[in-house]
């Protein structure tokens, strides 16, 4: 009976997506026109504001990203030994301060390939000067927050203009740090399942509506497939002898 | 069953912080941390390094917690 629960559940659930997905294919067919007209609409407003649009996001970003980082830096200089409070406090800072900062150079690569998509219908020159200050001050502000970080962790390592970067930083993390890496990567791939199959779904929805081509299929199956393979190629070399936890 | 320690008596004792003993035993201040607010399993190479360093056992320091 233990046993059957679960299957039931997934039957369940199974079955009930399919029942939603039917009747929100069939629905979205009623609104085909309202649907498609608003995906143009949209994709026009950001084309005709492409520059206003990456300027206030990445300009935001930027402001966030300085307030952020003087601020611990500030703190950092008042920093005592035995203040562990006060230390914590820094390390979040810093711990929300280098994702930001990736995910800002992330952003930025993206909003480029808007202006490149639009290359046709406006001058480039000014997307490619925000693209390359963007990442020119992401990457500025990468090394100067792990300078921050390597002051408050002295033991750290690792330069992050180096390309073996990655390689050294978590060779200079103890095991507590490691397994704080390693378990946060897993609930990525984890999540990340879920993501790829959420878009697929909704790319499937979309095409009923629009024509959006072949490609999104080919980008998300490429890509959920390399991160299945790549996982289980990592984890089976680790489970035959390559898990190296002795120090 | 969770793990119990004394890790912070045993600190207070020896009059060490938190960074002083990461740095005793080649961990970081925030694992020290981390093990101190039983967040964090410590290995059972971290755990006899943490004992030396005070002067007793794992078993001293470290406590099976009964549910």
């Amino acid at each position: 009976m233990k046993k059957q629960k679960p299957t039931l559940k997934f039957l369940s659930i199974i079955c009930i997506s399919a029942i939603l997905g039917g009747l929100l294919g069939g629905s979205l067919i009623h609104f085909e026109a309202v649907i498609y007209q608003s995906i143009i609409n949209l994709q026009d407003f950001i084309l005709r504001n492409n520059y206003l649009i990456q300027s206030v996001i990445l300009g935001l970003c930027a402001v966030i990203i300085l307030i952020v980082f003087f601020s611990a830096k500030r703190k950092l200089k008042r920093l005592e030994q035995n203040d562990d409070a006060f230390f914590d406090q820094i390390d979040h800072q810093l711990g929300f301060l280098l994702p930001f900062i990736s995910a800002t150079m992330i952003g930025g690569l993206c909003l480029f390939g808007i202006t490149v998509t639009n290359a046709l219908n406006e001058p480039v020159l000014p997307g490619l000067i925000l693209f390359m200050f963007n990442t020119a001050f992401t990457l500025i502000m990468t090394v100067l927050t792990i300078k921050l970080t390597k002051i408050l962790y002295p033991e750290k390592k690792g330069n992050p203009l180096d390309f073996n970067f990655d390689k050294e930083w978590i060779k200079s993390c103890d095991e507590a740090e490691k397994f704080v890496i390693y378990k946060a990567s897993y609930r990525c791939y984890q999540l990340m399942n879920f993501v790829y199959c959420g878009v697929l779904t909704l790319f499937l929805l979309i095409s009923i509506v629009i024509n959006i081509g072949v490609f999104p299929y080919l980008l998300i199956g490429f890509l959920w497939i390399t991160q299945t393979l790549i996982y289980a190629k990592s984890a089976n070399k680790l489970q035959h002898g390559q898990l190296d936890n002795v120090q | 069953m969770g793990l119990e320690n004394r890790l912070k008596q045993y600190r207070a004792r020896d009059n060490l912080n938190q960074s002083d003993l990461g740095k005793l035993v080649g961990a970081s201040r925030q694992t020290i941390s981390l093990i101190e607010r039983g967040d964090y399993s410590p290995s059972v190479i971290l755990a006899l390094k943490i004992a030396k360093v005070f002067g007793t056992t794992v078993e001293e320091l470290f406590l099976l917690e009964e549910e």
